[in-house]
């Protein structure tokens, strides 16, 4: 129940008490049950964001201060500002340590400068040490040293930069070596698991900053996954991420009624599904599938995955969600059409297979929404259409004019039936206006004959 | 106890957070002092930057390698340049590949283009530290004469110790006339070194160890 319930249900007691509606004592109860709960100390986050600002234009004077005559340090010289800069940033973190309460203001305040501080120390000395290497290492560097924080502040907001920068190594270049691989990603991604679960008890004090974690776990995760599918070169990579993305979809469609951070899961969930339907329909997907090798730890994985996938069907089937399962059989889908790429079958019927199972998705989304009145399933069929059709514009596997005759055809029929439309509607609309002129005059002279 | 744990973890993180500089300063001083001394022949630019800043941008000239591997090189990814140092202490590109090499000497660079089994690419260290205001302009504005770059090598990371012009430091030498620079820039990259003077390195000498000599 949110605060602004809260109120006005409080607000409403007494009138209910004195219509006799409910009882004195149910409405101390209710009272006591509903409650302000105590607000934790410090200053509002609004407060805390200002605040901020005033320091980090504090901070940019100093950084001005300090830049133009950066350059003039000596090497040393610059490493020792560094370390005075971490030094500051450690004391600010044991002062928080030391008397903020979690998840308040003051911790998270505290978290952001902590963080900023060590990213920026170690930019610098990047800057100071060139190699001219990538990021990843650097960034790898801030994740290992923001992490501990975010849990000895409990702070969802340090977690969130914890995720981001996750996600930013993920997608930078660098060299996949087993620091610079997946593998530490994916320790790391797992590491911020607990911090989620343990801030679930949380959930009513800080349903916003839950809702931002949710994303920033999302947005985190495909990262990672995206990071690992490319790194190995995976055979099955397309039935990878569609399974992970009927995971995220199904958890966030089970769990929607529930709790409102569930809904980037949904979201993230479907991107990851309209991303497959985008690159399964292409024809290149499944000749660069070919060229993959199926070893046993992809058969392996993919046998674990697949057991994933059913499991959510089988739950969305037991609450009689068809059209999500019907969504959710994309993985199984995925998964035979690769198998049947890897036995030889040619890439064109599969393309085909693959385009038949989108176009009854699409089907079935969009009878589903206009006979249940869902605007939501049917703006999902059109999009799905739509991708499948967009899609061409960029398929190499057609020639520009079959592509191009394609988009005219299908821009002329979306106009014409629109036009025909429009046009029905007018003649409907005047005929109708007509229709009732004629009955107002045939009123009238009832009337003069009356 | 458990009072004390998250203080317990302040401190592991504390030495951590005083590691990590130290880290970075050991990757690039671990180049310097071990690797070992080579050269290329470079040309150099000076970026604009909002701060000003006490370096020039290093561009490696004949960045480009036969590709050995069976799939085409991933562009704007790392791979390993095969290289062999020659008599002079110039390097001689030798061939570009995906997978580490067993032996020998290589270089970590990326991936820039592919065509005709011909990789283009780029080196990572391109930033040479000089004191700016002593370096003459005309070396960092479209100069076509001849710079070699002295570059310490380990592990494929690199970082360049210096530039020279005609076996000078680039602070202290003195551009050629315009003549001279066409007729250094006709000089095919191969030939660098067999008919011009360069920069004669100790292995494991320090930047500015250097003298000029003229190659037989």
């Amino acid at each position: 129940m949110t605060k602004q319930i809260r109120r006005w249900l409080l607000a409403q007691l007494p009138k209910w008490v004195h219509k006799g509606w409910i009882t004195a004592e149910t409405a101390d109860e209710m009272r006591h049950a509903y409650q302000d709960k105590p607000q934790p100390k410090g200053p509002s986050i609004t407060r805390v964001l200002i605040l901020c600002i005033g320091l980090g234009l504090l901070a940019l004077g100093v950084v001005l201060l300090f830049a133009g005559y950066w350059y003039q340090f000596s090497p040393n010289g610059r490493f020792d500002w560094t370390i005075l800069l971490d030094m500051l940033a450690l004391v600010v973190l044991a002062l928080a340590i030391w008397k903020a309460d979690a998840r308040s203001a003051y911790a998270e305040g505290a978290a952001i400068f902590y963080m900023l501080a060590i990213a920026g120390g170690l930019l610098l000395l990047k800057n100071t040490y060139y190699t001219g290497e990538p990021y990843g290492i650097y960034v790898l560097l801030m994740v290992v040293l923001s992490l501990p924080a975010a849990y000895l502040l409990s702070s969802p907001i340090a977690m969130m930069g914890c995720l981001l920068e996750l996600a930013w190594w993920s997608l930078s270049p660098q060299a996949i070596t087993f620091w610079g691989g997946p593998i530490p990603a994916g320790l790391l991604y797992a590491g911020t698991i607990p911090f989620y679960l343990w801030q679930w008890k949380y959930h009513n004090q800080m349903r916003k900053r839950m809702i931002w974690l949710s994303w920033m776990y999302m947005v985190s995760l495909f990262s990672v996954f995206f990071f690992a599918l490319a790194g190995y070169r995976a055979a099955f990579h397309l039935f990878f991420l569609t399974a992970l993305g009927v995971g995220t979809f199904g958890i966030g469609t089970m769990l929607h009624r529930a709790a409102i951070w569930t809904l980037p899961f949904r979201i993230i969930g479907s991107i990851a599904l309209l991303y497959t339907v985008v690159y399964g329909t292409l024809l290149g997907t499944w000749q660069q599938e070919r060229t993959t090798y199926v070893g046993f730890l992809v058969t392996l994985f993919v046998g674990l995955f697949l057991l994933a996938v059913f499991y959510v069907l089988w739950h969305l089937l037991r609450n009689k969600k068809y059209v999500e399962a019907l969504v959710s059989l994309g993985a199984p889908v995925i998964a035979i059409c690769t198998l049947l790429a890897h036995v030889g079958m040619n890439v064109f019927t599969i393309t085909l297979l693959f385009n038949l199972y989108v176009v009854i998705l699409a089907g079935v989304l969009l009878v589903g929404g206009t006979t249940g009145g869902h605007v939501g399933r049917i703006n999902s069929g059109i999009v799905l259409l739509l991708l499948v059709v967009a899609t061409r514009f960029i398929d190499p596997s057609f020639t520009f004019i079959e592509r191009g005759l394609s988009f005219v055809f299908a821009g002329l029929a979306i106009l014409i039936v629109n036009g025909l439309y429009m046009w029905n509607k007018h003649v409907n609309k005047y005929s109708h206006y007509r229709s009732r002129l004629k009955k107002q005059d045939k009123e009238k002279a009832d009337e003069e004959v009356l | 106890m458990k009072r004390y744990y998250k203080w317990i973890c302040l401190i592991i993180l504390s030495v951590c957070v005083f590691v990590a500089p130290f880290l970075v300063q050991q990757r690039y001083t671990g180049i310097l002092t071990g690797g070992q001394e080579y050269q290329l022949p470079v040309s150099l630019q000076r970026v604009d930057s909002w701060v000003p800043s006490d370096y020039l941008t290093v561009r490696f000239l004949g960045c480009q390698a036969p590709w050995t591997g069976e799939t085409p090189p991933v562009i704007d990814s790392e791979m390993y340049v095969v290289v062999q140092p020659q008599q002079t202490g110039l390097l001689k590109i030798v061939r570009a590949q995906q997978a580490k090499p067993d032996q020998g000497l290589y270089i970590l660079a990326k991936a820039t283009a592919y065509a005709n089994g011909l990789v283009e690419f780029t080196l990572p260290f391109d930033r040479v530290k000089v004191n700016i205001n002593k370096v003459n302009p005309a070396f960092y504005q479209n100069y076509k004469g001849l710079l070699l770059a002295t570059i310490k090598l380990k592990d494929g990371r690199g970082v360049i110790t210096g530039v020279y012009s005609k076996g000078i430091p680039i602070e202290s030498a003195v551009p050629e006339t315009m003549e001279q620079q066409v007729e250094d820039s006709r000089i095919p990259i191969s030939d660098i070194g067999s008919t011009q003077p360069i920069v004669t390195v100790t292995p494991n000498s320090g930047a500015g160890q250097t003298s000029s000599v003229t190659n037989p």
